[in-house]
């Protein structure tokens, strides 16, 4: 076996220019089904981690899905806001273990602020049953203290005490700035891998305070209070953009929910934050199945080119089979021979779309991260991406024997000087 | 101050009782009315297992408003029954030995006792409740179960479809041990799984 292995890769060094190309289409095709699943699994598995720990998410009416995108993953932006009292009503209810408040639409340095309690570190669990903790620091204990997630910290290179400027409104640069009132960085979380590791949480009260003079969306024209004087004013919260909630018993959400959908005060939206993700997904599943089709279909070109071109190959082989016969190879030998080059040039192929998918892997997630709100582990690979790779691993080998069947046909017809 | 006391005291006895009372009443705000489309919840929590179902009555009954003959009677307590049945509704894995423990129905158009257990006329009222002709109607159920091996529960399957042929597609949502899913059921896909 050894010495036909040996025969074979130096039969194929000999062409090593067509069969390189050719291990280097399977490895595109094999990145792109591999990167396909990869995206699918891991985002499923991002997203239904963020909120594995909460009962119900309530925001103003509008679609389940697009409440859940805003409020859990910062995608896209709230229609309307709640008020304070509903708020109030549901924190304070009976089934009710804990609620933590959030308040979103501004911004530091394309970074999303929250305004929220306290409560939000003792409460909001991730993945399973997590709670967030601080690398470095506390909570936010003063009016302009803010914590900042694992990726702020990391990319704009903070540190506890560090002063920061918050921006009015979402997006990036050439925002109106609230410079007059700077916060002090007074803790740091650890990373998550959720929306938490990009935002940066300050208190509702901070939220009110830095627009105390702010009017119609920009600061009063000559009125400026200073941060040393916010304190005198009223700075309870008067609304929130969504709020999480955690049930005492699992057994009443449905009617928590109800009960919330039907508050008569305000038009208020509870959502079961995996049932909605659920909904999600089976939107998307569609999209996700065709491109899973056309990666596959892409991995069957590839494989159908080589097929191609080692049948192409075989014709200026044939002197070079003939000889092999000559020294006595069997009609199997050569047969074999086929085979093994096919099975080489695939797991080469397979294994340089590995590599490729990974080198990929390490540039694009910081990139999806940041702008998609996904984290995606680059190294490991699913059992379905596994499955997926094996099953690619063997197609190309059986493939392969259509060659190596008729390499052994010619051999047996073929004398030792073929007619070329 | 003793009186000031007295009154916050009597106060918050009156906010808890609205509290409590509040979430029980299932009355509907508007909400959407899809015929052939019903909503199903399910929730798991220990040993008890409670499935709530949402549907317009067209689904179940084929009109929607009280019942005018006796042959519009015998049919809404024909689905009554089949309601009560809920071991012909729900298989649970056999293993975990799940008995109904109690059922109820609720219908804004339709008596109380058309829709009991066992549907004599005698007891109950079942002279109609306002008849509300020209608006859509719904039913409300609520079967509450008990199992002796929870542990053991994998899904639930559901033969609504095959008792109500009106039922066209089942929006479910299950809480149970393993978090939150949903589904969506047909006749063709009629297991829940967690």
């Amino acid at each position: 076996m050894r010495p036909l292995l040996f025969l074979a890769f130096a039969s194929a060094w000999n062409r090593r220019a067509t069969l390189g190309l050719m291990a280097v289409s399977i490895a595109l095709s094999v990145m792109l089904l591999l990167g396909v699943e990869q995206l699918r699994t891991q985002a499923r598995e991002s997203f239904s981690q963020s909120v594995s720990g909460t009962d119900l998410v309530v925001g103003a009416r509008t679609s389940p899905i697009q409440l859940m995108l805003y409020a859990v993953f910062r995608l896209g932006d709230a229609t309307h806001n709640i008020r304070w009292s509903s708020f109030q009503m549901m924190a304070e209810h009976p089934a009710v273990a804990w609620a933590v408040p959030i308040s979103l639409g501004d911004s530091h340095r394309g970074f999303a602020v929250v305004g929220t309690t306290t409560d939000y570190f003792k409460h909001f669990q991730y993945a399973d049953r997590r709670l967030l903790a601080f690398s470095s620091g506390k909570p936010f204990a003063d009016i302009f203290d803010a914590v900042v997630g694992a990726d702020v910290a990391e990319q704009l290179g903070y540190q506890l005490g560090d002063s920061i400027v918050l921006n009015h409104g979402a997006g990036g640069i050439g925002l109106a700035e609230h410079a007059d009132k700077p916060f002090k960085v007074s803790g740091i979380l650890k990373r998550t891998g959720l929306a938490v590791d990009r935002s940066v949480h300050i208190s509702l009260e901070a939220i009110e305070a830095i627009h105390l003079d702010w009017q119609g969306g920009a600061p009063m024209p000559g009125l400026s209070i200073p941060a040393e004087y916010v304190r005198k004013f009223d700075l309870a919260p008067k609304e929130i953009t969504a709020a999480f909630i955690g049930l005492k018993s699992r057994a009443g959400v449905f009617q928590m929910q109800r009960h919330i959908n039907q508050y008569k005060a305000e038009p208020l939206l509870a959502v079961l934050p995996g049932v909605a993700l659920d909904e999600l997904w089976s939107i998307v599943s569609i999209v996700e199945k065709s491109l899973l089709a056309i990666s596959a279909l892409v991995v069957a070109v590839g494989l159908s080119g080589l097929v191609a071109v080692v049948l192409a190959g075989l014709g200026e082989r044939r002197r070079e089979l003939a000889v092999l016969r000559s020294v006595g190879a069997g009609p199997r030998v050569v047969f074999m021979l086929l085979a093994i080059e096919g099975l080489m040039v695939v797991v080469a192929g397979s294994l340089l779309g590995l590599l490729g998918l990974i080198t990929l892997g390490v540039f694009v997630t910081p990139m999806l991260e940041t702008h998609l709100g996904i984290s995606l582990a680059a190294w490991t690979l699913s059992a379905e991406a596994w499955q997926l790779l094996l099953l690619v691993m063997a197609t190309g080998f059986l493939v392969s024997l259509i060659p190596g069947y008729r390499a052994y046909r010619m051999s047996l017809a073929d004398g030792l000087t073929p007619r070329l | 101050m003793k009186q000031l006391l007295r009154f916050m005291g009597s106060a918050v006895t009156v906010v808890m009782l609205s509290l409590s009372i509040m979430p029980l009443a299932r009355a509907h705000q508007p909400g959407a009315h899809v015929h052939g489309l019903a909503t199903l919840e399910v929730v798991i929590d220990g040993a008890a297992v409670q499935i709530n179902l949402d549907s317009p009555l067209d689904n179940l009954l084929g009109f929607e408003r009280a019942p005018r003959n006796e042959k519009e009677r015998q049919a809404v307590r024909a689905m009554a029954l089949k309601l009560h049945q809920a071991a012909t509704l729900f298989v649970f894995t056999p293993a975990a030995q799940c008995r109904l423990e109690s059922a109820e129905l609720e219908s804004a158009v339709l008596a109380s006792g058309l829709l009991a257990p066992a549907a004599d006329s005698g007891k109950g009222s079942d002279t109609a409740k306002a008849d509300a002709s020209d608006a859509h109607a719904e039913l409300a159920a609520t079967w509450h179960f008990q199992c002796v091996m929870p542990q053991a529960l994998q899904g639930i399957e559901v033969r609504l479809f095959q008792q109500f042929s009106g039922l066209k597609r089942i929006d479910a949502a299950v809480v149970g041990p393993k978090g939150q899913s949903s589904a969506k059921l047909s006749p063709k896909s009629t297991r829940l799984k967690w």
